[in-house]
């Protein structure tokens, strides 16, 4: 495991909880260019992106998610609700 | 408690008729087709098949206790004006027609209609108004003047309390509610939201990006913040 990148991914959660969804963004594309198989990044990435009422971008976000773990059930749930509003 | 009769079972009829129940309104659903009764039965408190244009039979049916009717007549307009008019003949106080065209729409006006509804049409509408601005969720027309917007707030608002936005007296407009959503950690380590609104926010609260805010104002006004 690369440690930077565990370390953007827990800043990106904490910016996420924090709710300053934008540097949380910012701090997961960073994440994305060392790691660009990671279904949780992709999953905060569209929770952020979510919360910003970027919908697109939350849509491709979980779509990715899904991509890499076809199990992931809450990105599946959130996608749901997304598509169908 | 209120009582509604939903008069043809087609795909906004039985939409509406499911609608009402769940929110716990008794509903008498009636069409002719046997096979759409069925499949409202166990969900609505009562549903029936006859003609509706039958006003004898639906006089039988106790329809003048009902509060309000909503005739959803897919294909017969004649059918929906027959009914309406019967329905109002009865002295049924509120009676909501489903019309097909503008035509249709002027009949059922003469014949006592309270309410006429063009469910594709009004759903077009709003769909091309959230496709062609996709941060506006909704917008309420109170009247010629006012309406109600829901949209996700603009970029240069962000990061603001109220009482610096001054939105009364730089965009003559007023902040009714906040929506947003709250993040939270599962148990398991995961995040998820939950929908957090704020009605009445006072001149404290903060906005932030993302959030929705509810406004109330001259729909010229609301169009300026549109553009911000």
């Amino acid at each position: 495991m690369n440690q930077e990148f565990d370390d953007l991914l827990e800043l990106g959660n904490f910016y996420i909880l924090s709710q300053r969804f934008e540097e949380a963004i910012k701090v997961l594309k960073k994440a994305e260019k060392i790691d660009k198989m990671s279904p949780v990044l992709y999953f905060n990435m569209g929770m952020a992106y979510e919360a910003l009422n970027e919908k697109d971008k939350a849509r491709n976000s979980f779509r990715l998610t899904l991509k890499l773990n076809p199990d992931d059930k809450a990105a599946q749930e959130h996608l749901t609700r997304l598509v169908e509003e | 408690m209120k009582q509604f009769v939903v008069i043809g079972l087609g795909r906004f009829g039985s939409s509406i008729a499911q609608a009402l129940s769940a929110k716990g309104f008794e509903v008498l659903a009636i069409d002719e087709n046997e096979d759409r009764v069925k499949e409202m039965e166990g969900i609505v408190s009562q549903a029936v098949v006859m003609d509706a244009t039958d006003e004898k039979g639906l006089k039988e049916l106790g329809i003048t206790d009902f509060d309000t009717a909503i005739v959803s007549m897919g294909e017969t307009v004649e059918d929906s004006i027959m009914i309406t008019l019967s329905l109002k003949e009865l002295g049924l106080k509120k009676v909501i027609v489903k019309a097909k065209s503008e035509l249709h729409s002027k009949i059922l006006r003469k014949v006592g209609a309270d309410r006429i509804i063009f469910p594709e049409r009004e759903m077009a509408e709003r769909l091309a108004e959230s496709i062609a601005s996709p941060k506006i969720f909704d917008f309420i027309e109170l009247s010629k003047t006012y309406g109600i917007i829901e949209m996700v707030v603009p970029k240069k608002l962000v990061n603001k309390t109220l009482s610096d936005l001054k939105m009364r007296e730089k965009y003559k407009v007023s902040v009714i509610a906040i929506k947003r959503k709250l993040p939270y950690t599962l148990p398991d380590g995961s995040t998820d939201f939950k929908e957090d609104i704020v009605v009445g926010p006072g001149g404290g609260d903060e906005v932030i990006s993302g959030d929705v805010l509810i406004m109330l104002g001259k729909n010229e006004d609301l169009e300026k913040i549109e553009k911000l």
